[in-house]
């Protein structure tokens, strides 16, 4: 019996499906993490889902739904907090990340919860999933594909730039707001899949590599999602041929994507030095 | 169609929280006019661009842009399709946008939007539009590849594809070499010439500024006062 066997096996299929499409679909919002310079909030986020999962242990309910609950209701305060106290999105994360993290922790020694009750929020696995988390994470994965064909170009207008989106008439702040929630979510979810530590394969992974590597939104988006997808099934590929835990397979895989993705910028930047020929431009993405 | 103001704005007052930037300001630009407009850091030039196209709400006063009243969401949207503006290029690129699409997106709201995609019509304009700035051969290349200066033609390039009435220029010329500087203000000048868009840019450089403005106007101490005037009548 091969060690592929497994995939034969109801739970082991839901795992692939999730993780491969989790990779293809909610990497789309790494880019907005890269653009808008979001890295904070994921930490923000994370941490009050922590604080959730800590309300959900002293109330008596499923940690995982509170840590889950709490994320999403935070992704919908970051956007009218930061608006509203001029803060960038950056400094009020840190606002929410250490507020939430102190609530939590007065609740674990009030409530007397041991820590590691609440802080099991943070390691997920993809073995674990259940059909209902599978289709809710097909859901949202179809939500964040469609909402970026359906807006590209106003999210390609607000990536660009913000103020000139605004001026021509986009409405900035309801696509600003419905990517932050969007990522809260996907954030959640990805946690589920392969833990908070290794979140980012799923999310920022794949977008590291395709911004540099690509020339518009367009390709940086299909680059994205194919980077997502190979990734996750090399990941999952080696985990079953090395017997290797299959998150961090996955996450050695995007980890290994980045590195190649950086050797391939090196090269074409290399060819471009030698090969340009229009004084003023070149064309691709070399940084500069 | 008629144009007789720009922009006219009678008795503005306006500000950010409680804090006032503008007090009972009076602003009259006719069309065709190409105006500098200078004053210190952080006195309101920007402000004054925000009210202009309507994203910024008076708290006392009237404003009006090429005839429209800047009251209603509509209103304020009739104006918009004919005003391009060049934002600060305070933003460090980092989305990967093509000169192509850079030039395209200056025609949402005007022509096409969320479900409405781009027409031929659009896609014509943009060509026509890069072949007139020079541009059609980095129709393909990454904007954030591409020199300072040319980058800024860009930028003018995705303003006029709207057709507009009223161009408004924001320090266009802050992130460039001296010598890219000297590019900008005769585009926009022959442009001006030209097509009759009325032209307002803010900058630092006085100076080099008032070489091509028929009128120049100073923003200070909540008020906007003409400091030189060429055209006729001021």
């Amino acid at each position: 019996m091969s060690q592929f066997s497994v995939l034969t096996l109801p739970f082991m299929q839901r795992a692939v499906v999730a993780l491969v499409f989790s990779s293809m679909t909610l990497s789309l919002l790494g880019i907005v993490v890269l653009v808008f310079n979001l890295a904070a909030v994921r930490f923000a986020l994370m941490h009050m889902g922590l604080l959730g999962a800590t309300v959900g242990l002293a109330t008596g309910t499923d940690p995982t739904m509170a840590g889950l609950a709490a994320i999403t209701g935070g992704a919908f305060l970051l956007g009218p907090v930061s608006d509203r106290t001029r803060l960038d999105t950056g400094a009020a994360s840190a606002f929410f990340m250490t507020g939430s993290l102190a609530i939590a922790f007065i609740l674990l020694y009030k409530a007397n919860i041991p820590a590691m009750d609440a802080f099991s929020v943070f390691t997920g696995s993809v073995l674990m999933l259940t059909p209902t988390d599978m289709w809710t994470l097909l859901l949202l994965g179809t939500c964040v594909v469609l909402a970026m064909v359906i807006w590209y170009w106003e999210i390609n207008l607000v990536l660009y730039n913000r103020d000139l989106a605004a001026a021509l008439g986009v409405n900035t702040r309801l696509i600003y707001y419905v990517l932050l929630v969007f990522l809260g979510l996907a954030i959640g979810i990805a946690m589920k899949l392969v833990g908070a530590l290794m979140v980012d394969a799923i999310v920022l992974l794949p977008a590291m590599v395709a911004l540099p590597l690509s020339r518009s939104l367009r390709q940086a988006l299909l680059l994205t999602s194919l980077i997502g997808g190979a990734s996750s099934m090399v990941g999952i590929a080696a985990s079953l041929t090395w017997d290797w835990p299959i998150s961090a397979s996955v996450t050695i895989a995007g980890v290994l994507a980045v590195f190649v993705g950086q050797m391939v910028q090196y090269v074409i930047r290399r060819l471009r030095m030698q090969q340009e020929d229009l004084p003023h431009a070149s064309k691709g993405s070399a940084k500069r | 169609m008629t144009c007789g103001k720009a922009v006219e704005i009678r008795g503005l007052s306006v500000g950010y929280d409680k804090r006032p930037i503008f007090h009972a300001a009076d602003l009259s630009m006719g069309c065709g006019e190409f105006v500098g407009l200078v004053g210190p850091n952080g006195v309101g030039k920007t402000t004054l661009f925000k009210v202009i196209l309507g994203l910024l709400r008076p708290w006392a006063g009237s404003v009006e842009v090429l005839g429209v009243p800047m009251k209603t969401p509509r209103q304020i949207n009739q104006a918009r399709r004919q005003i391009g503006y060049l934002p600060q290029q305070n933003q460090a690129g980092k989305l990967p946008i093509t000169v192509y699409d850079s030039v395209l997106i200056g025609r949402w709201g005007s022509s096409f939007s969320a479900f409405r995609r781009p027409s031929a019509a659009d896609k014509a304009a943009v060509n026509d539009v890069l072949q007139r700035f020079g541009l059609s051969p980095y129709r393909h290349y990454d904007w954030r590849a591409l020199s300072g200066g040319l980058q800024q033609r860009v930028a003018l390039a995705r303003a006029i594809v709207r057709q507009p009435r009223l161009i408004l220029m924001d320090e266009p010329t802050t992130y460039l070499d001296r010598e890219t500087q000297k590019e900008i203000y005769p585009i926009a000048s022959e442009l001006n010439r030209s097509s009759g868009i009325t032209f307002v840019i803010i900058s630092h450089d006085q100076g080099t500024l008032e070489r091509y403005a028929s009128r120049m106007m100073m923003v200070t101490g909540s008020k906007i006062e003409e400091i030189s005037c060429r055209s006729s009548p001021c």
